[in-house]
Order: structure tokens, then C-alpha cells, then sequence
């Protein structure tokens, strides 16, 4: 797995996962997160088009993520998610909790990014 | 004689013949009438006194063994005691008619001195004038009958033709009642072997069997109802099955009880078995102690592991018919000796590894020595042609031997059990076997990419594999971080399929608790240890049992339909 770092529009961060996410990369995975949250962007957008796997710790990563976002009212927007990665968050029950866009523009503009 | 004497005399004759003539028809109706020997005797008796007009009639019979009299069947006033009477050999008119094989007319019984007072003095009955004539069958006599105190008068010779006709025809029927006797009992002895036989059939193992990639399938026909050939299928726990087959010297019902004996001991000693060949040594110290009659087993047993590798002893038994496209393969032989032969003998294990679609034929000898109406033997030859012919269908294996030999031995009297077994590895399905020896982080990508080559395998659609890779995923990420408290440890991993589901298999050596399962899908129970990995391991699959290990350790089975409920 990899993980690099975008300035997204409205001082939104963009985070782009690449590769597997599993108990061997979740941790790295889960310290990038916390660095970006540490500076409280107004949103987080992260970009799973070349993530072709998610497991439970990658998925608990991104509920932490959630809940540090809901202490500051940032938001979080999961985009460009592979039908893998989709259900893979059905089966866990949790694919309602994380709004999905299906490109960088839809996810800017529902969530009223500039 | 004057005319009117003469007439008379001719009316007297007519009447006496018409007399036998009805007498032998009624005696004719006794002989087709009944098969119960206590019924035949009651009629030809009543039937002898109407006939003879007499107060009344017995049928005495030899017993072979002593010689004696005895009254089978009496009829008139003291006929219940003369039942209790058993007349010495030789002794009274029964006896002399016995010995002489001559019948008697006795006109005054208590002045010959032949008759047997002891009979009157029992009954209280008086004897005046008698009839005794020998019954016969197959010209050997085997009884007496007599007609007793005429009516009108006293017996004389001129009564003695009737009572002979009665009497042939009596013999008759008492022999027919006697043979069907036999038959009904012989029968019931046909029926308790074949009692026997289905209790002996329902002690062998299971026809058909599984485990990891092992197929099992049996057949087994003991010559005679009940046989010395048996065969055993036992699953040890999770991860080891095991087969037996063996053959009892001699047949029939001594064999078939050290047969049930030894099949009864194995399945007691199984349970705790330390090795293959300590577990053999001690059958043999038991069978050396009680079998008897220098009766012996060969025997073969062989222990199945994951992966292929077998480990087997035999007994003096032959080795299983090995069919491989590979040339070096085969079995090595083990060299001991039979069961209940020598005491304290030490038993030695041979192992080999099965590849997939290898098949090991099990046999008794009953099939290589069946032989054909030319006395040929069956030989390993056509043993293994037989196999060949159906081997990529493996559990036709013994149903087609058996064939092939009913075949060969055109009608030819059996003269020993044929058991056939087959044990097939692999080809039944893809079968998938990964072992770390310490589990850690760094080998799941791997063991995603192992679990998604096995699954390609398979008719199962995409997004049906990655669901499953994922929950392999999940169980093993919770064996390293609650078995192993994330310190990795050995985890063994096999999958496989049978009847239309895939099977996976988890085992592992930790210290884990098996945790409450099916889970709760609320948010506290996601935020327990492990919680969402068992929430999606729930959902993906179609079942999941948790086992703890005898040697410490879990293991974790689940099932996953393959035919239909695919979202």
C-alpha cells in the first residue's frame, strides 16, 4: 500500500490510496490519517480508485477518521471507490456511514467545496 | 355254505372292502392335508378309530437315539396318559412289532405274553384285543400303530390289510410333516445368519467417506452369509482419518465373531492411539490372548493426514493396488507378520505422499483368488485392469471389481468375502494447504494471493472470491492479534471442496478465546476486539464452528455454499 498527500479544492486535503490495505499496512495507513486530521481540514477526501483491497483494520482506520473529522465538523468523502472496496463496506454494514462519490468534482461539489 | 350263508358272506366282504376303500381315502386326505406333524397325527388317529371302529388308537415313535417307544399321538379314554409311557426296546407288542418288522393281530391281549402290562397298569385303561402295525418311511421303521379293543368283538387277520394301507399312508405323512419340519427349521436358521449377516454388514464402516482431499468408497460381499472380511473408516477428530481392512482366516460365524471382535478392539483403541504402530502391536498382544482355534488377521491400516501423506502398517495383509501416472510410485512394504499369530510382535509404519488424482486400491484376497469355473485365479492383472478402466471415477472402483469378477467367474461357487475399497486423493476438487510456522502481518498479501488461486479454481463468480479472501483475511488477522496477541505463532490453513461447498480450515497453537459467535451486529460489539472481522467472517460464510484443539489451540472450520445463494 501506498499513500500520498493533495491539496484538494476549498483547503480540503485528498488522500490516495494505492495498493492493499490490510493489517500489515493499516498502521501506516492509520499514522498519514492522523497527521492530516492533526491540521483540521474542512474536509477529507480519500481517493480508493487504486485501492484494490480493504480489510477490517483498513475499514476501522476510516471510522476513526470519521469520528477525529466529527470533533471539528470536517467532512469526509470516500471517492472513485472500486466495486471490491464497495462490498467489502457492505458486508461490514458500514457502507452507509461513508458518504461515496464517484469522481473529485461530485464529491466538491456535495459537499460544497469552492 | 348254503346260498343265503354264501350271500351273506359276499355282502360281509363287499362291505369290509368298501371299508378300506374309505379308509384309504381318508388316510389319502391326511398325507396331502396338513404339514404339522401334531395335526397329521390327530387325523390319521381319529380317522384309524372311525375306520378300525375301535375305543382306541396310538401312534407310537422310535427314538433313534435309545431305541425306546414313545405314544406321539394317542386318542380314546386315557390318552393324555399314555404320553408319559416309554416303552423299553423290545419290549411289548410295540417292541416285538418294531424288532420283527411284522405286523400282529392280538385277539386277547392279557393272555400274550408279549404285551406290555406296564401300559395298562399306567393308564387304568384295559386292553382287550389289538392292531399293531410298523410305520414306515423310506423303508426304515420309524414307529408303531396301533388300533385298540374293537367295538363289535375282537381284531382278526382279515382287519389287518385295512390298518396296513392306513398305516403306509400314515408313515407317508409323518415323514412329509417331519421333512417340512426340518425345512422350517433350517429356514429359521438361514434366517438367524441372515440376522447375522445385517447386524455384521452394519458393523463395517461407511460405504462412502471424506476427508480433506480423501474419498473414500467401500464394498464388501462375504461369501458366505456371514464373512471374515471387514473394513473400517474412522475420522480421528479434524485433521486425521483412518482406514482398515482385514480378513479373518476361515468363514463363516467363528470368523465373522473374531471379525467383530477385532473391528470393536480397534475402534476402543483408536481413540488413544500413540502411533500407528504401537496401536497395531497392542490389537495383535489382544487377538494373541483371545483368539482361539488358530484362527488369524491380516490386517492393513493406514492413518490419512492433510496434504496427501499416509502412514500405514500391514499385518500380513497385501499392500493397496497403487494407480499413479507416476512410474516410481508405490507403497514400501512394511514385512510383519498377521494378527493372533506371535505374541509381542513389534509393528512397523511405512509412510508415502499421495499426489492429486492418485488412487490406492485396498483388497482382500477373496478377490485376486476368485476363480472361474477353469480354476483360474483372478490375479492382481485383472484386479488392476478393473481399477484402470474407471479410475478418474474412483468410487466406481469397487462396484466395477466386482463386476469384472462375477464376470470372470461365470457362476462359479464363491469361496471367500470380496472387499473392495478405494481411496482416492485429490481430483475431487481443487484442495489448498498453506502452513506457517509463525504467522505475522507480512504474509497476508500472500495468503490472499494463495486462498484467490485456490478459489479461481472454482465456479464462483468474482466478487464471490473476494468476499471469501477477505474473511481468510479476517481469521487470520484475529488469530495474530488475539491467539498470538500479535506476536504471530503456527497457523495452518486448508481448504477444500465437498459436495457443492468450499471448506476452509483454520488451526492454530494459541492461547485464544473462542469468542461469542455468530456476533451481535450492533456498534459496541464492532468496537470489541476482532468484533467487525467476525461480523464480516458471519457474513460471508455459510457456517462457522470453533473447535479448541486436544494439544491446545483453536480451529476454526467454515462452510461456503457453492450452488445458488450468491447475492
Amino acid at each position: 500500500m501506498q499513500v500520498t498527500q493533495d491539496q484538494g479544492p476549498g483547503d480540503s486535503r485528498i488522500l490516495r490510496i494505492t495498493g492493499e490495505v490490510d493489517l500489515k499496512s493499516s498502521p501506516s495507513l492509520r499514522s498519514e490519517l492522523q497527521q492530516v486530521l492533526s491540521q483540521k481540514p474542512p474536509a477529507l477526501l480519500i481517493d480508493l480508485e487504486n485501492c484494490s483491497y480493504i480489510d477490517s483494520s483498513g475499514i476501522a482506520t476510516f471510522v476513526e477518521a470519521l469520528q477525529m473529522l466529527n470533533t471539528f465538523q470536517g467532512k469526509l468523502a470516500l471517492v472513485r471507490v472500486t466495486q471490491r472496496v464497495k462490498d467489502i463496506f457492505e458486508i461490514a454494514h458500514l457502507d452507509g456511514i461513508f458518504p461515496m462519490f464517484p469522481s473529485m468534482e461530485d464529491a466538491a461539489r456535495e459537499l460544497g467545496l469552492a | 355254505m348254503t346260498p343265503d350263508e354264501e350271500t351273506k358272506s359276499k355282502l360281509e366282504e363287499l362291505d369290509r372292502k368298501t371299508r378300506e376303500l374309505e379308509a384309504c381315502l381318508a388316510a389319502m386326505n391326511i398325507v396331502g392335508s396338513s404339514l404339522d406333524l401334531e395335526s397329521v397325527l390327530n387325523r390319521s388317529i381319529s380317522t384309524a378309530m372311525q375306520v378300525m371302529n375301535c375305543e382306541a388308537s396310538s401312534v407310537m415313535l422310535l427314538d433313534e437315539e435309545t431305541g425306546e417307544l414313545y405314544f406321539q399321538q394317542a386318542a380314546g379314554d386315557a390318552s393324555e396318559k399314555v404320553k408319559e409311557i416309554r416303552i423299553p426296546p423290545g419290549e411289548g407288542i410295540a417292541g416285538w412289532v418294531v424288532q420283527n418288522e411284522e405286523p400282529v393281530v392280538i385277539e386277547d391281549a392279557r393272555n400274550d405274553p408279549r404285551f406290555y402290562k406296564k401300559a395298562d397298569d399306567t393308564t387304568g385303561f384295559v386292553t382287550r384285543s389289538m392292531l399293531a402295525v410298523p410305520l414306515r418311511a423310506k423303508e426304515k421303521i420309524i414307529g408303531v400303530a396301533e388300533a385298540i379293543n374293537k367295538k363289535d368283538g375282537a381284531f382278526t387277520k382279515d382287519d389287518l390289510p385295512l390298518f396296513e394301507a392306513y398305516a403306509s399312508l400314515a408313515g407317508i405323512a409323518i415323514e412329509n410333516a417331519r421333512m417340512h419340519e426340518r425345512l422350517v427349521r433350517q429356514e429359521l436358521v438361514e434366517r438367524e445368519l441372515d440376522i447375522a449377516r445385517q447386524i455384521q454388514t452394519g458393523m463395517q464402516g461407511p460405504e462412502t467417506a471424506q476427508f480433506e482431499a480423501f474419498r473414500f468408497t467401500a464394498l464388501s460381499i462375504p461369501a458366505r452369509s456371514v464373512g471374515g472380511d471387514f473394513y473400517d473408516w474412522i475420522s480421528l477428530g479434524e485433521d486425521k482419518a483412518l482406514v482398515a481392512i482385514g480378513d479373518v482366516s476361515g468363514k463363516g460365524v467363528p470368523a465373522a465373531l473374531l471379525m467383530s471382535n477385532t473391528l470393536s478392539r480397534l475402534r476402543a483403541d483408536v481413540l488413544h492411539m500413540e502411533s500407528l504402530s504401537e496401536m497395531v502391536k497392542n490389537l495383535n498382544s489382544y487377538l494373541c490372548a483371545t483368539s482361539q482355534r488358530g484362527l488369524f488377521v491380516t490386517f492393513l491400516v493406514m492413518l490419512l493426514n492433510p496434504g496427501g501423506v499416509v502412514e500405514y502398517v500391514s499385518a500380513g495383509h497385501p499392500l493397496p493396488l497403487y494407480l499413479s501416472d507416476r512410474a516410481d510410485a508405490s507403497l514400501p512394504s512394511t514385512k510383519n507378520p498377521p494378527l493372533g499369530i506371535v505374541p509381542g510382535a513389534a509393528y512397523t509404519s511405512a509412510t508415502t505422499s499421495l499426489q492429486e488424482g492418485e488412487v490406492l486400491v485396498f483388497y482382500t484376497d477373496g478377490v485376486t483368488e476368485a476363480a472361474s469355473p477353469s480354476k483360474e485365479f483372478f490375479e492382481l492383472s485383472r484386479l488392476r485392469a478393473a481399477c484402470e478402466s474407471v479410475r478418474k471415477t474412483p468410487e466406481k472402483i469397487p462396484a466395477t471389481v466386482f463386476e469384472h469378477v462375477k464376470i470372470f467367474e461365470r457362476g462359479a461357487e464363491r469361496a471367500d468375502d470380496l472387499t473392495v475399497l478405494s481411496l482416492a486423493y485429490g481430483s475431487g476438487g481443487p484442495v489448498l494447504l498453506i502452513t506457517y510456522s509463525c504467522l505475522t502481518p507480512d504474509d497476508l498479501a500472500e495468503m490472499r494471493r494463495q486462498v484467490e488461486t485456490f478459489l479461481a479454481q472454482l465456479a464462483l463468480p468474482e466478487r464471490e472470491r473476494v468476499k471469501i479472501v477477505l474473511a481468510a483475511d479476517e481469521v487470520c488477522t484475529n488469530i495474530y492479534r488475539h491467539a498470538y496477541q500479535g506476536k504471530g505463532g503456527p497457523v495452518t490453513i486448508r481448504g477444500w471442496v465437498e459436495n457443492g461447498a468450499v471448506y476452509f480450515e483454520f488451526k492454530d497453537k494459541g492461547m485464544g478465546r473462542i469468542p461469542e459467535f455468530p456476533p451481535q451486529t450492533d456498534s459496541e460489539s464492532e468496537l470489541k476486539p476482532g468484533g467487525l472481522g467476525l461480523i464480516i467472517l458471519n457474513e460471508v460464510m455459510d457456517s462457522v464452528t470453533f473447535t479448541r484443539n486436544p494439544e491446545g489451540g483453536c480451529t476454526l472450520r467454515t462452510k461456503k455454499n457453492l450452488e445458488g445463494g450468491f447475492e
